[in-house]
């Protein structure tokens, strides 16, 4: 079930995970199974949500310890604290300050190396430098767990509790919204306002469809995540390297393209799957995070379907406050191409990442315009509106070429498209 | 609600009821199979691990895989012969029908049964070690044999590569409790199992699937599966992308025959110098002094000898003495394992000498420790090894010749042959 061998390590490490944290190792470790056959066991068994709640925060808090160790809690301990508390005084720049907390949080344990190293070292390389090594004194070897998921989840609260929501007042609740431990490390990115009720749905009383839908969606992640996306990611790394992928033959060089498309999709779905059947198991509904992407027909309808609830919280705190649609069509492109290239950048603090982000922004606003174009743009909108199947190969074509720019450093994601469509090295 | 809400939502309680009583009887049923996978002998025809079933595959032999196999081709009025230890004696280099423990079975006769269990890169108290102990009541005659270099103490049980087997024996209560043991490896607990993150997260991690595989016995399970019906884990030394879902008793034992190799193929050239650094570092170390100044000097004293370099064979008397319990040393049968003449014969005379010494010293060692020790390979010729190391099926004959006339001496000694 885990494969243990350095090999393995080194040639995995080629392929970055979907997300940000290395979530790879979390559900599939064999100290989750033990955990989790002890913590759901007793929490149905518990019977009172006085009681369900707490032995839930209880088992959050052992679960974050074990990946985080101590250490590793501190950096959530700290801002989830200054949440709460700047939370509860509703005032606009109370929370302000707080998601200025959250965003630097990211940005220093997340970003630091990229920014000085990547941004500023471009500018003035001494600089750059020096900014590099200051930040690589305070850092911890790696980000706090899971930080990419709990800032965005304390910035939609305070965000949503500065425009008047009301805040959760329950320290313990707030304790189980941050650490959930279905959602932490792997999303999906949680909204409180619809977490919190189902939180305490669950805690009233976990029915058998609840157990049976989550069990049942729980070994559809194991399947898509262990069985499919674990062989797919060996032979990824095995076949994937330019020097291996220029000495095969063509249809095996699609063949990879298409295993790459495959693994990210059954990889993080099946993380999510398994995330939202634990909850599920506890009488909790997480947000959806996948439906069907490899359908859509359009790219718009792509990310209606991919990473929905990363999609939803971009459109929601970052595009829309920016202007959204509002301004007119120059300001709505750079809008998305803004809330695009930060979708990238969240996946991980890496140059290749923005542009697979902008490269999908300018996609979607290629998408959404043409239709306006001057004399050619109706037309072909209604031209195309008949032809499902010429729309979901380009899309797809579009977003499968896409991965080639999320996985590999820019050159080498030229070269390998570049060898799909030659039979030469 | 109305009737036809009611009627649905029953069906939708009895449809979920169903299938998690589905999924516990199903989960229920697998473990029973795993539990009889691991009494049943599935590893047939066997002479040795290869590389489709050892972990470079990703198949990680289990303990009621390989006990099982003994007790089907070993009878219990027969002396039980286990080899274990690395590449060497697993037989790299020689081919499966010509392979040296068949040729050691055939010297030893129908009084003794041998099995091969050793691994590439395997120590002294990995699987085979562990195999014997498990089965040290129900074949209360037997021999364990493992080789070892000279000087190299035994990684502890459970730390190595194949920590995989201690782990299962130890959480399934096969093993003997031996104190001396277990506090050589709550020492070493902090080394972690390579591949995975320092601070022996990792160990702990697959302590905790040898723990669970001793209630559910789910290794077994996917072992029987992969191996007699259908391959599930694809892995880089598969033969091909396509066909790695064929069962992996199909796929035939792969060791190549090289005593049919080229001398430049057996002893490239272009790799001269890196394995005579090898050969000489099989001793270098072990015989050092400093000078005033605390600079190591690889010279003779005064008094024309190797000095001891006391850290090197303190450390290997301390991994003998823990490497295994006590009453088991006895019938453990150490063979050091020389390296071919070829490169032997490019050393100094004194680095020969050097060299030759570490052997005899490191025999007396594993003696004095309580096993039984010899070296070979010191009369082979430079054909009779594939390379600096492994022996071909020719030099394997020869070492079955000298292991089978220990294995006769030792069970005299041990009063098998008595009964």
């Amino acid at each position: 079930m885990i494969a243990n061998a350095a090999w393995f390590h080194d040639l995995t490490a080629i392929f970055a995970p979907a997300t940000p944290e290395d979530f790879g190792k979390i559900f599939d470790t064999y100290w989750f199974v033990i955990f989790a056959g002890i913590v759901l066991p007793a929490y149905w068994l518990l019977r009172r949500p006085a009681l369900r709640l707490p032995f839930l925060a209880l088992a959050c808090v052992a679960y974050h310890y074990h990946f985080a160790g101590p250490a590793g809690m501190l950096p959530i301990i700290v801002i989830g604290t200054a949440t709460y508390a700047l939370g509860l005084t509703r005032r606009r720049l109370a929370c302000a300050a707080g998601i200025a907390l959250s965003v630097l949080a990211l940005s220093f344990y997340k970003y630091s190396h990229f920014l000085a190293g990547e941004a500023l070292g471009h500018i003035h390389a001494a600089w750059g430098a020096a900014a590099d090594k200051s930040a690589g004194s305070l850092l911890p070897a790696a980000p706090p767990l899971a930080i990419s998921f709990f800032a965005f989840e304390f910035i939609h609260y305070l965000y949503e509790v500065r425009r008047g929501a009301v805040p959760i007042r329950n320290p313990l609740r707030f304790l189980l919204f941050a650490i959930f431990f279905p959602s932490l490390v792997a999303g999906p990115i949680k909204r409180f306002t619809q977490f919190i009720p189902s939180l305490e749905h669950g805690a009233r009383g976990v029915g058998v469809d609840d157990v049976s839908i989550g069990l049942r969606r729980v070994a559809l992640g194991f399947l898509k995540k262990v069985v499919i996306a674990d062989n797919l990611t060996l032979a990824i790394a095995f076949y994937g390297p330019v020097a291996k992928f220029a000495t095969m033959t063509l249809p095996a060089r699609w063949t990879v393209f298409v295993v790459i498309a495959l693994r990210i999709l059954f990889d993080f779905s099946g993380y999510s799957d398994i995330a939202i059947g634990l909850a599920r198991m506890l009488g909790v509904k997480l947000p959806e995070n996948f439906n069907w992407p490899y359908a859509a027909t359009s790219i718009q309808e792509f990310w209606r379907r991919w990473h929905m609830s990363l999609t939803s919280w971009i459109r929601d705190y970052v595009y829309i406050p920016l202007g959204g649609n509002r301004h007119g069509i120059a300001r709505r492109m750079l809008n998305g191409l803004i809330a695009f290239a930060l979708i990238g950048l969240w996946h991980g603090p890496a140059w290749h990442f923005v542009l697979w982000g902008l490269y999908h922004g300018l996609g979607l606003a290629v998408c959404a315009s043409y239709a306006k174009l001057p004399i050619a743009g109706p037309p072909l909108s209604r031209l195309l509106a008949r032809q499902p199947i010429p729309c979901w190969l380009a899309t797809q074509a579009f977003a499968w070429f896409g991965w080639l720019i999320f996985f590999y450093p820019v050159v080498e994601a030229g070269r390998i498209a570049g060898l799909l469509f030659t039979s030469g090295a | 609600m109305n009737p036809v809400e009611i009627i649905r939502s029953l069906r939708a309680a009895l449809a979920s009821k169903t299938v998690l009583l589905g999924a516990l009887v199903g989960f229920g049923g697998m473990c029973l199979l795993g539990r009889q996978a691991a009494r049943e002998n599935h590893l047939s025809p066997f002479v040795r691990f290869t590389q489709w079933t050892s972990p470079e595959t990703k198949y990680y032999p289990t303990i009621g895989e390989m006990t099982s196999l003994v007790r089907a081709t070993v009878r219990p009025d027969q002396v039980l012969v286990v080899v274990g230890g690395n590449s060497v004696l697993r037989g790299v280099g020689q081919p499966v029908q010509r392979i040296w423990t068949k040729a050691l079975q055939q010297n030893l006769g129908p009084g003794y049964g041998v099995v091969n269990f050793a691994f590439n890169g395997s120590t002294v108290t990995d699987a085979g070690a562990v195999v014997a102990e498990a089965l040290r009541r129900e074949y209360p005659r037997q021999i364990y044999i493992a080789n070892a270099s000279p000087a190299a103490p035994p990684a502890p049980a459970g730390s190595g590569v194949y920590w995989f087997v201690f782990w299962e024996a130890y959480y399934k209560g096969l093993l003997i409790d031996d104190p001396v043991r277990a506090a050589a490896i709550a020492e070493h607990n902090h080394y972690d199992v390579i591949g995975n993150p320092p601070g022996g997260a990792g160990l702990r991690e697959l302590k905790a699937r040898e723990w669970l595989d001793r209630l559910f016995y789910f290794q077994d399970f996917w072992n029987k599966i992969t191996y007699r019906h259908v391959n599930t884990v694809w892995g880089y030394y598969m033969p091909g992308t396509t066909d790695f879902l064929r069962a992996r008793k199909d796929y035939p034992d792969p060791e190549p025959d090289t005593l049919t190799y080229p001398m430049d193929v057996r002893y490239n050239p272009g790799n001269l110098a890196v394995e005579m650094a090898i050969v000489r570092g099989c001793s270098q170390y072990c015989y050092l002094s400093t000078d005033a100044s605390g600079h190591f000097q690889m010279r003779k004293d005064a008094s024309g000898r190797w000095p001891l370099y006391a850290p090197v064979w303190d450390d290997f008397a301390a991994g003998i003495k823990v490497a295994m319990p006590q009453e088991l040393k006895k019938r453990t049968l150490i063979l050091l394992s020389r390296s071919s003449p070829f490169y032997v014969r490019r050393l100094t005379a004194d680095e020969r000498e050097r060299d030759d010494l570490a052997y005899i010293h490191s025999v007396a060692m594993w003696k004095a420790g309580g096993y039984d020790a010899m070296d070979y390979g010191k009369d082979f010729g430079v054909e009779d090894y594939g390379d600096r190391t492994h022996v071909t099926w020719q030099g394997g004959a020869k070492l079955a010749i000298l292991v089978a006339d220990k294995i006769r001496e030792m069970s005299k000694n041990l009063g098998y042959l008595q009964k």
